[in-house]
């Protein structure tokens, strides 16, 4: 049996949330899938069960940024697939899922994928050891788990989530050692102007710095830690002074003693699904990754399929809820639920936002776009694929032996064969290989996706079960 | 050592859980690498060719470094997998 919709959503963030609940407003029959267990995806995401916040905390007030949305979600009643991994497409518009010990396929008019992104990882010496987190990850269970990554804390890296997850850090009493940051914080300043066409933006921005000033956490810019050391965890690490590239000075290094070290230098969308649908793909040479192509509705090469949010291009939030509605409106229009005059009213104020935040996103990208140096902080030892334990020594290897293509790189090596499914190694092998044959990183075919895109257990993929029995209960 | 931030939330239900054997008390609500975490426990696992230690690395159930066995099953990410009371975590492989 397979199940029929009018709009699948994959990914119940916020893009996911904003594309689903328009779709829905507009008449179609819609169902959201997600790995997680509650909607919200990574930004919105709630407390747990068994875990009650109480009223006031910094994060109490930034989850409940989520709620409307979150809120409008449960209202609709809208089916959610919850704890459920959508694994491969093998026919246009036909998402193969499953659970922990169930697999079923789900076919629809249009499908919205709003998968999200993740730090970029950026392979530095230590990167590997226990207590070296993402920014992301530290944020992750600090909001969900409300634990702490560790005593002696350093955070590094830059962009947006790096001051926010300091702050939040700090307003939960973690010991930050210090947040080293790559940009200069005059050139943040010097781009302010931008940031008065979103108020909310700025008012959040200076509350988190002014938090960090109060509770005095040092503040180190512009720098960029090297490397991370300790025999079986962190113990501690080097950081140093950088130039407007990013590369380090010499002589400014020094050791600090530290157990935890949380790293981001932004995110990246993961186009894995996107991929694996056949949508066609270019390279975003400011934030040195592939993006889908897109149309103004924010389809994609593939009719029927949308991309939309994080997952697409990282642009936050705000961004990601508008072109979520104008997807799902476009989606709910190809199911024949909505007519061409109604859906273009109905996305017309979120166009029109999305023109305001234009400018917003530019000066943001301009900021923190990332520099040469980054890509140096990777030595020959460091292991650059986590999950196959190869490093960049053995991936120039490769190259030098021959190898042309980043598909060759990934045969001879094993780099991007593991359980990430070369999440936390492209960009890096990427840029090596580039370097390495004296191209861009825009020439280098990236990886081919294959199914399954993220690990299935052997035992839902042999219990097959029909579109009723595998109903998980709904909203 | 308990990690837990206790200002501003409250945890309504202990659970208990064996991490390696050891009695290790945890909450409704919190993952595998939450509680593994928040004891102190940063060294999840060994890799299989180099045996480096690994632990949590993305916490949102994209790199596979937190895999620990669960109940049993190995190579379960701790970092998406809820407790639940008289759960088995084990760490290190054998």
């Amino acid at each position: 049996m397979m199940q029929q919709w009018d709009v699948l959503v994959v990914g119940a963030g916020p893009a996911g949330l904003s594309a689903a609940t328009a779709a829905t407003r507009a008449g179609a029959r819609v169902a959201v899938i997600d790995e997680l267990d509650a909607p919200g995806g990574q930004l919105f995401r709630q407390l747990p069960g068994g875990l009650r916040g109480k009223a006031g905390s910094r994060l109490g007030r930034d989850a409940a940024k989520g709620r409307p949305l979150l809120d409008e979600f449960d209202r609709l009643g809208i089916q959610l697939f919850r704890n459920t991994t959508v694994w491969g497409c093998f026919d246009a518009r036909v998402l193969e899922v499953a659970t922990a010990d169930r697999c079923w396929r789900m076919a629809a008019e249009a499908v919205v994928i709003a998968t999200g992104a993740s730090d970029r990882p950026t392979p530095l010496p230590g990167w590997t050891l226990p207590g070296v987190f993402t920014l992301g990850g530290a944020q992750t269970l600090l909001k969900s788990q409300r634990v702490l990554p560790g005593d002696r804390i350093l955070l590094a890296g830059t962009g947006p989530l790096l001051l926010v997850v300091a702050s939040q850090l700090a307003a939960a009493g973690a010991n930050i050692v210090g947040v080293v940051d790559a940009v200069r914080t005059k050139a943040v300043i010097r781009h302010g102007i931008a940031l008065l066409c979103v108020p909310s933006v700025l008012r959040d921005a200076t509350s988190y710095r002014w938090s960090l000033w109060k509770r005095r956490v040092p503040w180190i810019s512009p720098a960029a830690i090297l490397s991370i050391n300790g025999e079986r965890e962190v113990e501690g690490a080097v950081v140093c002074s950088v130039d407007e590239e990013w590369r380090p000075i010499a002589g400014t290094e020094r050791c600090l003693a530290v157990d935890t070290v949380c790293v981001g230098y932004g995110l990246q969308p993961d186009i894995g699904l996107l991929r694996l649908c056949g949508c066609a793909i270019e390279h975003d040479e400011g934030a040195d990754v592939w993006v889908p192509h897109r149309s103004q509705e924010f389809e994609t090469s593939v009719p029927g399929v949308f991309a939309v949010g994080d997952g697409a291009r990282v642009a936050g939030a705000l961004v990601a809820v508008e072109e979520g509605r104008v997807a799902g409106i476009a989606a709910a229009r190809r199911a024949g639920r909505i007519d061409a005059d109604a859906a273009r009213v109905a996305m017309g104020p979120s166009l029109a936002r999305l023109g305001k935040l234009q400018r917003f996103r530019a000066a943001i990208d301009e900021v923190y776009r990332l520099r040469p140096g980054l890509q140096e902080l990777t030595t020959a030892g460091t292991t650059v694929c986590r999950c196959e334990e190869v490093t960049a020594s053995a991936v120039a290897d490769a190259l030098a032996g021959g190898a042309q293509s980043l598909n060759q790189v990934k045969a001879w090596t094993r780099a991007g064969m593991g359980s990430c499914q070369a999440r936390m190694c492209a960009t890096s092998i990427t840029a090596l290989a580039a370097a390495a044959l004296g191209r861009v990183s825009a020439s280098l075919p990236p990886f081919t996706p294959r199914p399954p895109i993220k690990p299935v257990p052997v035992a839902a993929l042999i219990n097959p079960s029909d579109a009723d029995e595998t109903n998980p209960g709904g909203n | 050592m308990d990690r837990r931030v206790t200002s501003d939330v409250v945890r309504e239900d202990a659970v208990t859980v064996y991490v390696d054997g050891a009695v290790v008390t945890a909450y409704r609500g919190e993952t595998a690498a939450g509680v593994l975490l928040a004891s102190g426990r940063c060294v999840f696992r060994s890799t299989p060719r180099g045996h480096e230690s690994r632990g949590v690395f993305c916490g949102v159930g994209i790199c596979y470094d937190c895999l620990v066995t669960i109940n049993g099953i190995p190579f379960v990410r701790a970092c998406m997998t809820p407790v639940t009371d008289g759960m088995q975590i084990q760490t290190v492989p054998r």
